[in-house]
């Protein structure tokens, strides 16, 4: 697997968008089989109440029989509230059926059947209390008629109740069409989504235990790294002060001879004991150079903000007197300030402007140029490092018209105690390089150096350029 | 002209006790030279603890005192020495080969009198021993010391 993080984007992606279509596919189902209980139940509520109103109706006429009969006032009572009753029932009926407009027009014929058969009702009924027509023929018509209005009415009810059990049904079958299809829609989109999803656990599973290797790696590493530090920090500790101690009893005593005993001895014996102190001196200054190299490994203080234009100032104070025995032209551009270790970066500039008057041609006259750009990330130079970690980055450069060097030597010059010239030549034990490249390192940045014999050195360092509101 | 100023000089350095010894017989100077080994020989020695009699260990007028020694070192010497309500007036001379911004803001904060870096050759070590001499011996005035604590 060459992109995982790819891959686990697009199966997540893919995974989250199948839920989000089962979720809104579950709404959905939800939210029929809601409205399919609400119409069930509207349409009994419309049959029970059709039911109703017909058997209303039969007791009116029932009541109407029972007072033709009897000629008994107590029959009339229940048929007279009888006709308001069934009125408000279709009222109500009304608004069931708002929305479909057939049953609509079909409630308002039965309305109007219903009010024609209360008409006919009231007319046998008056004819009997009035008395008013004997005509036994007008009476019988009037109860033919009724009958046949019932017979209306109730074929009129049956085709409202068909109707509404007929879209009842048809509801129901595209109901049914579509719960059919949605399980199986549902079932291997979960299934899918599932699958996605159980791949992307395997591929973070084996990624998590991967990096849990390394990271142990890398824990262990930097334990060793510790340790060999702390072993360093001890080596220095015995080199400042155990290896020093006899040493400088060597040269104490050969100097307190060759004070004591000069005239005693002759000319081999003076020379060896110069020679002995040379060498002396030489390692001092060897054990006094590893020792400060060794303290640049781990800084104890805190960087602070540092005007490096003090510090070049401050350097060129300090080398004064080499410049003007050399009468060397150093021109410094204007420099940074930045968040760093002052007397680091006091180190650095000293060995490189210090190294730049000290290789200088004996034919000309030193000239020494301090340049400064900032730089984005984009314009260093991809070969220094291949990890360029800040935006932006700043660009000293040191460049001077001395010796130079063999560019096939640029590695070389950055190690510890490697020297290009014999010390008859040149002085120092060959640290400086090496400290203003532990330097920059400290800093986060990276030097390079550029040379050809005879043509003069260039020095150049990239320091990361921190922006005020990201401190790093 | 102070001759009789007697030097108490503590160094657990036996070549460092005689390079210092032939420096002062070198610049001819007849101070007294007491030595001591450690900071807790330097201690009883002041107090006139254990074989240090006051008849014949006189408290010295100046101390040279070195920073790194075994048992009890330079630095807690120096401390006890300027809490001392008797023994604080001595003047100390650090006289050591550390040359640490940390031990020298210290030991002054601590009460040192003055601190030098011992030199490396015999020669140099002859110019502190002079220099010395010439300072605190013959230049500067220092409390007069009879015979042990009062």
């Amino acid at each position: 697997m060459k992109h995982p993080l790819f891959f686990l984007r697009i199966t997540f992606i893919v995974a989250i968008g199948i839920l989000a279509v089962l979720t809104l596919l579950s709404f959905r189902q939800f939210r029929t089989l809601i409205s399919s209980s609400d119409e069930i139940d509207h349409t009994y509520r419309v049959l029970l109440e059709l039911e109703e109103v017909v058997s209303l109706v039969e007791d009116a006429e029932t009541n109407q029989r029972g007072y033709l009969v009897t000629h008994d006032a107590k029959y009339l009572d229940p048929y007279h509230v009888s006709h308001p009753q069934v009125r408000r029932l279709l009222s109500a009926l009304d608004t069931l059926t708002l929305d479909d407009l057939s049953q609509h027009a079909h409630l308002d014929t039965l309305r109007n059947q219903i009010d024609r058969r209360y008409e006919l009702l009231n007319r046998v009924i008056l004819y009997d209390t009035s008395r008013v027509a004997r005509n036994r023929a007008d009476l019988l018509l009037s109860l033919n008629r009724g009958r046949l209005v019932m017979d209306s009415l109730r074929g009129k009810v049956e085709l409202l109740r068909k109707e509404e059990l007929k879209s009842l049904n048809e509801y129901n079958q595209s109901k049914t069409a579509t719960a059919r299809l949605t399980p199986t829609y549902l079932l291997s989109l979960s299934a899918l989504a599932l699958i996605l999803l159980s791949a992307s656990f395997l591929v973070i599973n084996q990624e998590l235990r991967r990096r849990l290797g390394v990271q142990k790696e890398l824990e262990q590493k930097v334990e060793a790294l510790n340790r060999s530090n702390a072993e360093l920090e001890q080596f220095a500790y015995v080199a400042s002060h155990d290896l020093q101690e006899p040493l400088r009893k060597i040269r104490a005593f050969s100097s307190k001879l060759v004070l004591r005993h000069r005239q005693g001895l002759d000319e081999e014996g003076r020379d060896l004991l110069d020679k002995i102190e040379s060498a002396a001196t030489r390692m001092q200054k060897l054990i006094d150079d590893l020792l400060g190299f060794s303290r640049l490994v781990r800084p104890l203080d805190d960087q602070v903000p540092t005007d490096l234009n003090q510090v070049l100032h401050d350097v060129l104070v300090d080398l004064s007197e080499s410049i003007q025995s050399r009468e060397a032209n150093v021109r410094v551009a204007l420099l940074p300030t930045l968040d760093a270790y002052p007397t680091q970066m006091r180190q650095l500039f000293q060995n490189l402007i210090g190294n730049a008057l000290k290789f200088s041609r004996t034919d000309l006259r030193p000239v020494v140029r301090v340049d400064y750009a900032l730089l984005s990330s984009q314009e260093v130079p991809d070969n220094l490092t291949g990890r360029r970690t800040h935006v932006a980055y700043h660009r000293i450069t040191v460049r001077d018209n001395g010796i130079g060097f063999e560019p096939q030597y640029v590695e070389k010059i950055f190690v510890i105690f490697q020297r290009l010239h014999g010390r008859a030549e040149f002085s120092g034990t060959g640290i400086g390089l090496a400290v203003c490249k532990r330097v920059v390192i400290n800093h986060g940045g990276f030097i390079e150096a550029q040379g050809k014999p005879g043509e003069g050195a260039t020095f150049t360092i990239y320091l990361p350029f921190q922006s005020p509101e990201q401190p790093v | 002209m102070n001759h009789a100023i007697s030097i108490l000089i503590a160094d657990d350095d036996a070549d460092d006790r005689y390079l210092l010894q032939s420096a002062f017989d070198d610049c001819h100077l007849d101070n007294p030279l007491h030595f001591v080994e450690d900071g807790a020989e330097l201690i009883d020695y002041l107090l006139h603890q254990g074989p240090y009699h006051a008849s014949v260990h006189p408290l010295p007028g100046l101390i040279l005192l070195d920073l790194n020694m075994p048992r009890k070192d330079g630095r807690e010497a120096l401390r006890e020495i300027k809490q001392h309500p008797e023994l604080k007036s001595i003047p100390v001379i650090i006289l050591t080969t550390s040359k640490l911004d940390d031990d020298i803001n210290k030991t002054y904060a601590s009460g040192a009198n003055c601190f030098i870096t011992k030199p490396v050759s015999f020669e140099n070590l002859m110019d502190v021993v002079q220099s010395i001499d010439q300072f605190w011996l013959k230049t500067a005035r220092i409390p007069h010391r009879r015979n042990g604590l009062s």
